[in-house]
């Protein structure tokens, strides 16, 4: 077991860079295909679920967010 | 004028998504971040970006349960405006553990995606005033399991192996754990 968590926990930067380097780059991102929006546009929509009135009976759904907000 | 308490919200989408929220001004942002140097970095950036933006930090490490549970006392004790959203967005992998991994308070590397966020939610649910939202963030890495199901196959088993990473949970590679994690929140927040 090993002991990890609290202050000192790296996190994402606790990752070898050359794993971080494969993860962000584009062809990975491609391949996987779950950024599909900038971060901008996710905290707009986020926001939007939270704001907007049309959102207000989406409880225990899961929204995707290209398809509810920016292709719309 | 509501709270709306954001994890993660120093940096990526939960900094952007502070940002939009901090642009309304019926909202109060609660940036809710593990490391409060990065922290008052994203919110001097907010302020910044929105002068006079209703916004504060408090601290929250998902993998600690004692600091979750500060947490909710702390967001108790301040005279912020009533909870009225909450955005789960939080989350990471430790690529360098073998397995489970434990936290000081026995916590484990579920509470970054599924376990933080669901006592969170748990212990802020009496403060909650409505109307309520609660956004939970998650990825469809578990889904599409053509492509990403064989590199990041989550695992399905008890909750309490799970928990205690014993079982079907003792040894998984990083990414079918933070797909398993995943599969937990989303299943969460689907009931």
């Amino acid at each position: 077991m090993v002991t990890r968590g609290g202050a000192d926990n790296p996190g994402r930067q606790g990752m070898p860079y050359l794993l971080r380097a494969i993860m962000m780059s584009a062809a990975f991102v491609r391949f996987m295909g779950s950024h599909l929006a900038t971060e901008e546009e996710a905290g707009q929509a986020l926001g939007r679920l939270i704001t907007d009135p049309n959102f207000a009976g989406s409880a225990g759904g899961t929204l995707t967010a290209l398809k509810k907000f920016l292709l719309r | 004028m509501q709270s709306v308490i954001i994890t993660g919200a120093n940096t990526g989408i939960g900094f952007a998504t502070a940002c939009r929220m901090a642009s309304d001004k019926n909202w109060h942002v609660v940036l809710a971040c593990r490391n409060p140097q990065k922290a008052e970095g994203a919110l001097k950036e907010l302020r910044q970006k929105h002068p006079g933006a209703s916004a504060s930090i408090l601290p929250l490490d998902l993998l600690s349960l004692r600091s979750i549970r500060d947490f909710a006392g702390r967001f108790e004790a301040q005279s912020l405006p009533p909870l009225g959203g909450l955005i789960l967005n939080a989350g990471g992998i430790n690529m360098k553990a073998k397995s489970l991994e434990f936290s000081e308070d026995g916590s484990n590397i579920f509470s970054n995606h599924f376990f933080g966020h669901f006592v969170l939610t748990n212990l802020l649910v009496n403060q909650l005033k409505a109307p309520v939202r609660i956004v939970s963030c998650r990825a469809t890495c578990m889904i599409r399991r053509r492509q990403n199901g064989r590199i990041m196959p989550p695992r399905y088993g008890p909750v309490e192996d799970a928990a205690y990473g014993r079982g079907l949970y003792a040894k998984m590679p990083p990414m079918a754990r933070y797909g398993t994690a995943k599969m937990f929140a989303m299943m969460c927040a689907a009931n």
